[in-house]
């Protein structure tokens, strides 16, 4: 497998994992695949959702002729309490934490909601 | 030594000032390479003058003169710092060290709880989520670091959206940018000159991260993931309304920067920052060796030892 091929592979992970995380209940691969786009194969996001499976990523139950698949809370709780546990410490290893936004005060929302209507009226 | 000593405290002063300034006019990755050798750089002849302005009361020190036998008369005589001012010198130079070896340990500390963390939470696809409504994302530093993504923050994203800010976060753990804002905070722990450059390393990994993202998804998408996240990130009322402003401001300057094209490199900007303090190191150094033919004048003139 090309260097390549693998960080395909891996990002197909992504996609598929981030989509059952963001949604409410357990999916279907279909369900899967249309939240995508309808970019992959049926066949391609069975094999992800499979391979997620495998590895214990995703729980899986039995619906209707099929699986729907859902992801693995437990792992993520226990995550949630181990990085609540390291930040509570100490305001030294907030710092170390490279973060996507930092804390914003509300009165600057408008200035944002105004970037983000000028950034989708772009985008195509 | 009075015109190297004052040439290199200008520079040093001069950098710390404009660093920042210089570090948004270029693209982000020559910023955080700027912003880490010349803090450096500038820490290092920050502490060398300072310490270099006490070495008169070393000295004029009676006991340590006849240990290293030197005569007192000729730094009497000599000298060109006046005895107050070396005197004040050499207690900021033990406080600037003791601030330096503090924050160090304090940073050192961090990053090791932060490299054992990584090893107890599993990825899964590249990123480590965490079962928590809130919306936050960040990557923890470690070996291998990992990208760590709420629940709530993978709920308010769309497919492309997340595909940004794992390309952003990836960014962060792939150029090790924690070591670029530990070099930032010890640089200005040993130079408070330098208070600045923690910020301004801040926001350079973060639009070096945001640059990477735009070349994983269109430029546009990576900013609506930007806006879309710190819309639905809640300000924390505990904070101190002058720190939420900054984050405020810091990524309305990322959207508006991911609007607009990238930056070009400005090769001449960025050499006439970093040539600032090279000259400020070399300006310490010429006072350094001013300073030793102080000595080798003292040591010849105290003639041979009694013995």
């Amino acid at each position: 497998v090309s260097e390549q091929a693998r960080r395909a592979a891996g990002e197909l992970e992504a996609d598929v994992l981030g989509t059952l995380w963001a949604a409410d209940g357990p999916l279907t691969p279909g369900q899967v695949r249309e939240r995508l786009g309808d970019e992959l194969a049926y066949t391609t996001v069975l094999t992800i959702l499979t391979r997620l499976h495998t590895k214990g990523a995703v729980n899986r139950e039995a619906s209707g002729r099929g699986h729907s698949y859902a992801p693995a809370f437990d792992e993520a709780e226990m995550a949630a309490t181990r990085m609540r546990a390291v930040l509570d410490r100490g305001s030294d290893r907030e710092a170390v934490l490279a973060r996507f936004v930092g804390d914003l005060s509300e009165d600057d929302e408008r200035t944002l909601l105004g970037l983000l209507r000028r950034t989708t009226r772009r985008s195509p | 030594m009075q015109v190297a000593i004052a040439i290199a405290l200008l520079l040093t002063c001069a950098f710390g000032v404009i660093a920042p300034y210089v570090a948004r006019r270029i693209t982000p990755s020559a910023a955080t390479w700027m912003l880490t050798v010349g803090g450096l750089l500038a820490a290092i002849s920050g502490i060398g003058v300072v310490a270099l302005l006490g070495v008169t009361v070393v000295g004029l020190n009676q006991e340590l003169a006849e240990y290293g036998h030197w005569s007192i008369a000729v730094f009497r005589r000599d000298d060109p710092v006046a005895r107050p001012i070396a005197s004040a010198a050499l207690v900021i130079f033990a406080s600037l060290c003791i601030r330096a070896v503090v924050t160090m340990a304090r940073r050192v500390r961090s990053l090791r709880v932060a490299y054992r963390t990584c090893n107890d939470l599993h990825e899964y696809g590249g990123f480590v989520v965490l079962a928590d409504s809130s919306v936050d994302a960040y990557a923890l530093p470690g070996r291998p670091g990992r990208i760590v993504v709420t629940r709530g923050m993978l709920q308010v994203l769309d497919v492309d959206e997340r595909r940004a800010l794992l390309a952003h976060e990836r960014a962060h753990l792939q150029h090790r940018h924690h070591w670029h804002v530990t070099a930032a905070v010890v640089a200005a722990a040993v130079n408070p000159l330098l208070a600045r450059l923690p910020a301004a390393m801040s926001f350079s990994i973060e639009r070096w991260a945001d640059e990477d993202a735009a070349r994983a998804v269109p430029r546009a998408v990576a900013a609506r993931a930007l806006a879309r996240a710190a819309i639905a990130k809640p300000g924390p009322a505990s904070r101190p309304a002058a720190s939420l402003a900054a984050a405020t401001v810091a990524v309305a300057a990322r959207i508006s920067a991911l609007q607009t094209r990238p930056m070009r490199p400005r090769p001449v900007l960025l050499a006439c920052t970093v040539g600032m303090v090279v000259i400020a190191v070399i300006a310490m150094v010429i006072a350094a060796e001013q300073t030793a033919e102080l000595f080798t004048a003292a040591m010849s003139a105290h003639g041979p030892s009694p013995d």
